[in-house]
C-alpha cells in the first residue's frame, strides 16, 4: 500500500478510536447505577436503538468473514444476510414489546432476570446466564483478535512506523474498548454503536458501487465471469448446495431472536411503542450493510478468476485486499473505520452481557442476591473479562478459539430461541422445557464441534441443535400441566 | 387447532425431512484410498475445492448433486419458512388482520421461494443460463424478489402496530399493571414508562 493511502486509513482509524474514548468520557456522567450500566437507564431513542441493534448483529464477521464466505462459496452465505429483514422481524414480533414491558414491570437489568421472572425459576436464570457467559467468552475472544489483526495491518502498512506486534495491537484495541465500556457501560456502548452503525451504512453503500466498477463489465461482466467458471456459485445455493445453505435460513432468521447482545437492547427503549419505528431502521440498515458482504466477495472472486487480482492466501483476505487495491484511499479509510466499528460494536455488547452474568445473574441464581456495590464490580468484571479473553485468545490453541467462536451464534440460537423467543409468547411453556432446551443446546453444539461430527449435505450443526432444542421445548411443554405464571407477567403475555 | 400445536407439528415434519437427508445418500461421491489401506467415501455434493484456485470452492456438477433431491430441498425450505411465519404469528396475540396479513406474506415468500426452485430446476439443463437484470433467473428471484418481499413483514409491523401489536388499550392496561406492582412492592417510579 502506498504511504498516502496508508496514512489516510490510519487517520480514519485514529479519529474513530478517539471518538470512542470521547463517548466513554461523556457516558461516564450518565452512568450512576447498575440500571444505567446494564440497561442505559431504559432511555434510548428510536435511532440509537435501531442502529445499535443492527450494528451489534452485523459484527466483524459481517465485514470480514461474510465477504470471505462469498469469495469461497459464492452465494451460499446469502442465506445468512439476505434474510436479515425477516430476522429482525422475528426479534421484533416476538420480543420487542414483551421484553420491554417485563423489563419495566420487574425492573430487570439482564435477560436472565427476565427469564427468572417469566418461569419463576432460579435454575432457568442460572442456565441462561451460563449459556450467555460461554457464548460471550468465545465471541469476545474472536472479536478482540479480529480488532488486533486489523489494527496491525493498518499500522504495519505505514512505512515510518516500526513493525508492531499482535500483542501491542491487542493492548491498544483492548485499552480503548475497556475504557469506554468501563466508564460508560452500555450507555457508551449504544452511543458508539450509533456512530458505528452510521459509518457501516455509509461504507457499505460506497463499497457496493466501488465493487461493481472494479470488475470489467460491471454487474453483468461480474456475473458472466462467475457463471462461465461455475454456474452453481451464483445460484441461490452457492457452492455449498441447497440443503447446506438452506440450513442457515432458520438458524439466522429465528436464531436472531436468541442473540442476547441484540434482544437485550429491546429492554432499553424509552417507550414500548418506540419498537414500531425502530424495526425499519434496523432492518434497512442491515440490508444496506449486506450489500458490502455480497459485493466484495463476488467482486474478488470474479477478479481472481479474470486474472485481475492474484489468488488470495485466505478467503478472509477478500475485504482487506479489495480495499487495499481496488478502493480509493478515502473509501478504504472509511471502511477500515467501519470494520473497527463493526467489531467493537459487538465486542462492547458482549462485555456488558458477560459482566451482567458474572456480577448479577449467577450470584443471584446461586445465593439469592447479586453482589453488593454492583456498579463497581460490574466495572471490575468488564476489565477482567476483556483482559481474560485477550489472554485466552493469545495463548490458547487457535482451533479452540475458532471452536468457541463458531459455538456462539448456534448456542445462543438453540438455547434462547425456545426459552426466550417462544417462551415469552406462549403461556404453556414450562421451566423444565426451557432448562432442557438450554442443556440440549450446549451438549449438541459442543458435541458437534468437539467430535467434529460431519452432517450430510453440509447442514450446519447449529441447525440440528436449534431444531432439536425447539422441538423438545414444544414437546415437553405440551406434555406437561400448564405452569403457574405470576399474574403481572401473565397480563403482559396476554397483550 | 392452536398455533403452538401447529408449530410443533411443523417442527416434527422438519425433523422428518432432516432425517431423510441422513438416510438418502448424498451424491455425487467418490471412493478414494484411505491411509489405512481401505476405501474412504468422499461426498462432493456440498462443494469441492476449485480446480484452479484452492482458496475457493466449486459447486461441481449441479444436475448431479441437486436433481435427485430438489424436492427434499424445496420441502426443507418451505417448512422452515412456515415455522418462521408461525413464530411471527405467535408474537401477535390477537387473531385478526396482522395474522391474516402475515399468512399472506408467508404465501408470497413461499411462492417466490418456489419460483427460485422451479427456475433453478429449469436452469440445470442449461449450460449458459440467460440473465435477467444481470442475474441468473433463480438468483434474480432471490435477490430481486425474495429480499425486498421480506419488507412486507416489516411494513405490516409498522402499519398495524397500534391496531394489533400494542394497542392504546394495551398500553393503558400496562400502565395500570406497573402502577399496581409499584404500589404492592414499594418500588419508586421510573422514567421511560409506556
Amino acid at each position: 500500500m502506498d504511504d498516502s493511502r496508508s496514512l489516510v486509513t490510519l487517520a480514519f482509524v485514529v479519529v474513530y478510536l478517539l471518538m470512542c474514548v470521547g463517548v466513554g468520557v461523556w457516558a461516564l456522567r450518565r452512568t450512576k447505577s447498575p440500571r444505567d450500566f446494564f440497561m442505559a437507564g431504559r432511555d434510548l431513542g428510536v435511532m440509537v436503538t435501531g442502529l445499535a441493534l443492527f450494528s451489534s448483529q452485523m459484527s466483524g464477521f459481517g465485514f470480514v468473514g461474510g465477504p470471505g464466505l462469498v469469495y469461497r462459496m459464492g452465494l451460499s452465505s446469502s442465506w445468512m444476510t439476505v434474510i436479515g429483514p425477516l430476522a429482525f422481524c422475528c426479534s421484533f414480533y416476538l420480543l420487542a414489546t414483551r421484553l420491554r414491558m417485563i423489563a419495566e414491570l420487574r425492573d430487570t437489568i439482564s435477560l436472565p432476570d427476565a427469564v427468572a421472572a417469566r418461569y419463576r425459576s432460579e435454575r432457568a436464570r442460572l442456565l441462561t446466564a451460563v449459556a450467555i457467559l460461554l457464548g460471550v467468552l468465545g465471541y469476545l475472544g474472536t472479536q478482540i483478535l479480529a480488532m488486533a489483526t486489523v489494527l496491525r495491518d493498518v499500522l504495519n502498512n505505514v512505512s515510518f512506523i516500526p513493525e508492531v506486534s499482535i500483542l501491542t495491537c491487542m493492548v491498544i484495541a483492548c485499552a480503548v474498548l475497556v475504557f469506554y465500556c468501563v466508564t460508560g457501560g452500555i450507555v457508551a456502548s449504544v452511543y458508539t454503536d450509533l456512530v458505528q452503525g452510521a459509518i457501516m451504512i455509509v461504507a457499505a453503500v460506497f463499497v457496493f458501487f466501488a465493487a461493481l466498477s472494479a470488475v470489467d463489465g460491471g454487474l453483468t461482466g461480474l456475473v458472466t465471469t462467475l457463471v462461465e467458471d461455475d454456474p452453481e456459485a451464483v445460484s441461490p445455493w452457492g457452492t455449498l448446495g441447497m440443503m447446506g445453505s438452506l440450513s442457515w435460513f432458520v438458524v439466522f432468521v429465528l436464531g436472531s431472536a436468541g442473540q442476547p447482545h441484540v434482544i437485550t437492547k429491546f429492554m432499553m427503549n424509552r417507550r414500548v411503542e418506540d419498537a414500531r419505528r425502530t424495526l425499519p431502521v434496523s432492518a434497512g440498515g442491515y440490508m444496506l450493510c449486506s450489500l458490502l458482504w455480497l459485493s466484495i466477495g463476488l467482486a474478488m472472486r470474479a477478479l481472481v478468476i479474470q486474472g485481475g487480482h492474484p489468488e488470495l492466501a485466505s478467503p478472509d483476505e477478500a475485504a482487506p485486499q479489495f480495499l487495499q487495491f481496488h478502493a480509493s484511499p478515502m473509501l478504504a479509510g472509511i471502511v477500515f473505520a467501519g470494520l473497527f466499528a463493526a467489531i467493537m460494536s459487538t465486542a462492547d455488547s458482549f462485555l456488558n452481557l458477560g459482566a451482567a452474568a458474572v456480577v448479577h445473574d449467577i450470584p443471584r441464581a446461586l445465593y439469592g442476591r447479586s453482589l453488593s456495590n454492583e456498579l463497581f464490580w460490574a466495572r471490575v468484571a468488564t476489565v477482567v473479562l476483556a483482559v481474560g479473553s485477550a489472554i485466552f485468545v493469545l495463548y490458547s490453541r487457535q482451533d479452540l478459539v475458532a471452536l468457541l467462536g463458531a459455538f456462539g451464534w448456534g448456542t445462543f440460537a438453540a438455547a434462547l430461541v425456545p426459552t426466550v423467543a417462544i417462551g415469552f409468547n406462549w403461556k404453556r411453556a414450562t421451566a423444565t422445557a426451557a432448562n432442557v432446551a438450554i442443556v440440549t443446546s450446549l451438549i449438541v453444539n459442543f458435541g458437534i464441534e468437539v467430535f467434529g461430527l460431519a452432517i450430510p449435505y453440509g447442514i450446519t450443526g447449529g441447525f440440528v441443535a436449534l431444531l432439536l432444542s425447539t422441538t423438545l421445548f414444544f414437546g415437553i411443554s405440551l406434555g406437561s400441566p400448564p405452569p403457574t405464571i405470576d399474574p403481572d407477567i401473565e397480563a403482559v403475555m396476554d397483550m | 387447532m392452536k398455533l403452538p400445536v401447529v408449530l410443533f407439528g411443523l417442527l416434527v415434519a422438519l425433523c422428518v425431512v432432516t432425517n431423510l437427508a441422513f438416510l438418502i445418500e448424498e451424491v455425487p461421491f467418490e471412493d478414494v484410498a484411505a491411509p489405512n489401506g481401505g476405501l474412504e467415501r468422499i461426498y462432493n455434493g456440498h462443494g469441492i475445492t476449485h480446480p484452479r484456485f484452492p482458496s475457493m470452492n466449486h459447486g461441481g456438477d449441479g444436475p448431479a448433486r441437486h436433481r435427485p433431491m430438489l424436492w427434499l430441498g424445496w420441502a426443507f425450505g418451505l417448512l422452515q419458512l412456515a415455522i418462521i411465519v408461525g413464530c411471527l404469528m405467535l408474537g401477535v396475540k390477537r387473531a385478526g388482520p396482522v395474522r391474516l396479513w402475515l399468512g399472506g406474506s408467508g404465501v408470497v415468500l413461499g411462492g417466490l421461494f418456489t419460483m427460485m426452485v422451479v427456475t433453478y430446476s429449469g436452469s440445470l439443463a442449461d449450460q449458459t443460463p440467460e440473465l435477467f437484470l444481470s442475474l441468473p433467473a433463480p438468483t434474480a428471484w432471490f435477490l430481486y424478489g425474495f429480499w425486498p418481499a421480506e419488507f412486507l413483514v416489516v411494513v405490516l409491523y409498522v402499519v398495524l402496530f397500534s391496531r394489533s401489536i400494542a394497542t392504546p388499550d394495551d398500553l393503558q392496561r400496562f400502565r395500570e399493571i406497573v402502577a399496581a406492582r409499584r404500589a404492592e412492592t414499594g418500588q419508586p417510579g421510573q422514567s421511560g414508562s409506556a
